[in-house]
């Protein structure tokens, strides 16, 4: 059950939001980033390997 | 593990299971410390009632913005005197990574303080000030990277900015505190005041501990990104010059 | 036919650039004064309103002021392939840095502080307070350009660099700005004026190393 509180809880549910979603959302940049890395990586190899 | 930060080799192999490990760990202890604060630390009616439920989020950002300046400070100056590339990779990587937690310090104690302090921001906060000016570095920072050729010359660029700006952030604290302290009147809340009983520091500690875990796991992933990223260019590299 | 020392060269050719120029000169005072005159629209002729602000947004001026034309000083020199021969000479780099930012202060940034008083009055400033003040506008303006320089010299090699150079300036602008502010206020007996001298001292003794490394690294 989530807690309910008496004031100023629109406030406090934004932070915690902002706060997961942050890190979050670095961590999909991040994946993202690493994934378009690998893949342009592996098809160069590829592309060497087959010319 | 030195010699895994010099080697990018072995960087790789370390971080493949580092990397993620980090972010699990990271990620589960930020669990545990926003259930800490939602859910089991008591109100306290002495700092404001259940909004000070927020610093157990805002005070680790803080704590990670100006860690994470100082790494890009730290692996800046290792690049510019050893050339180990992978400081340089770090380096690039940080930055935005520092850039986005310096943001969610802004915008978490702008939010903490219109109900505490009555505005959106406090301009007398020196910690604040502090840390927007620090954004304006993080941001410096990777404008000028973007803006250099070559690669080479973004590191060198960014290297002497990221020194130029680390020895320039105590006096920045030092001139903006003086400033505050003639501004402030005494009823800003001090987090630090009282000494903090355990309920509330052992969930705020673990909390700026999660977040510099899974900061250095965003990191790793980063730097691999940068690793393959720049092994893919020595490809297009040799195939342009024909071997 | 031997030229003269690299150093006295690079600081009379930045001197007689800005000259030559003519608008170069008269566009810092300009931008200055136009800044200045521009607060009481958008503030409130409202005299006391202004008094409180008036040194402070003379500061500001004058920071910006120094940004304005910062972007020429080290980038003509790349362009023309002067800084390249100023690399490749004996004396240090860093002097040659040191003299062309002290050049483009002596032509760019003192001509302000010389302007302060007049400007403040408009500002509704009291006069009295305004010369004395002087020696803090000086000392903090010196540290503007400072800063500004190692901005310019990183930004050198990019085209229309003049915006990066404010990101990256402005921040290391905050402490000369703060006990700058200060200084005007309390006069030369507070300790600002003391701050204010140890953060300009502490520009001039990195800035030109800075810009030197970043003027090396836009030669090659």
């Amino acid at each position: 059950m989530l807690p309910v509180f008496e004031q100023n809880a629109g406030f406090i549910w934004t932070i915690y939001a902002i706060g997961a979603v942050v890190p979050a959302g670095l961590f999909v940049y991040a994946l993202i980033r690493a994934r378009m890395a690998k893949r342009r990586l592996d098809r160069l190899q590829a592309e060497r390997e087959q010319g | 593990m030195i010699r895994a930060f010099a080697n990018p080799h072995r960087f790789m192999a370390l971080s493949r299971w580092l990397a993620p490990a980090c972010l699990a760990v990271g990620a589960l202890l930020m669990v545990w410390s926003a259930w800490q604060g939602l859910w089991v630390v008591p109100q306290d009616d002495y700092q404001g009632g259940d909004i000070m439920r927020a610093m157990f989020i805002h005070v680790p950002s803080a704590w990670l913005a100006m860690a994470s300046y100082m790494g890009l400070a730290a692996t800046s100056l290792i690049w510019f005197v050893w050339r180990h590339e992978l400081a340089d990779m770090a380096a690039k990587s940080i930055a935005p990574l520092g850039a986005a937690y310096t943001a969610l310090c802004l915008a978490t104690g702008s939010i903490w303080g219109k109900p505490t302090w009555g505005t959106w921001w406090l301009w007398d906060d020196a910690r604040m000030m502090s840390v927007l000016v620090m954004f304006f570095l993080f941001l410096g920072y990777m404008a000028l990277r973007a803006a250099m050729e070559t690669r080479q010359k973004a590191a060198r660029a960014g290297a002497i900015l990221a020194m130029v700006g680390a020895v320039n952030v105590p006096l920045i604290k030092f001139s903006v505190d003086i400033w505050s302290s003639i501004h402030q009147d005494a009823s800003v809340l001090r987090l630090d005041g009282p000494a903090m009983p355990p309920v509330y520091l052992t969930p705020l500690l673990i909390g700026g501990l999660a977040h510099m875990i899974f900061f250095a796991g965003l990191t790793m992933m980063l730097m691999r990104a940068e690793v393959w990223g720049r092994r893919g260019d020595v490809l297009i590299a040799r195939k342009l010059s024909g071997s | 036919m031997r030229s003269p020392s690299p150093l006295r060269a690079a600081f009379r050719q930045a001197l007689g650039e800005a000259w030559a120029g003519g608008a170069g000169v008269l566009l810092p005072i300009g931008f200055f004064a136009g800044a200045a005159m521009l607060v009481p629209f958008t503030v409130g002729s409202e005299a006391s309103q202004l008094s409180s602000i008036g040194t402070g947004i003379l500061w500001v001026a004058l920071a910006l002021a120094s940004l304005v034309s910062m972007e020429r000083v080290f980038q003509a020199d790349l362009e023309d392939g002067v800084l390249e021969l100023w690399a490749q000479e004996e004396t240090p780099l860093f002097l040659v840095a040191a003299a062309k930012i002290i050049a483009h202060w002596l032509v760019s940034g003192l001509p302000l502080v010389l302007l302060t008083p007049p400007i403040g009055i408009a500002l509704q400033v009291d006069p009295g307070a305004l010369v004395p003040a002087m020696l803090a506008y000086g000392l903090g303006g010196l540290a503007f350009f400072l800063w500004g320089g190692v901005a310019g010299a990183l930004a050198a090699s990019v085209a229309r660099g003049g915006l990066l150079i404010s990101l990256l300036a402005l921040p290391l602008f905050v402490p000369t700005a703060i006990f700058g502010a200060l200084a005007t206020i309390e006069g030369p007996g507070g300790p600002s004026l003391l701050f204010l001298s140890a953060t300009t001292l502490f520009a001039l003794s990195i800035a030109p190393f800075a810009a030197s490394a970043a003027l090396r690294l836009a030669v090659d």
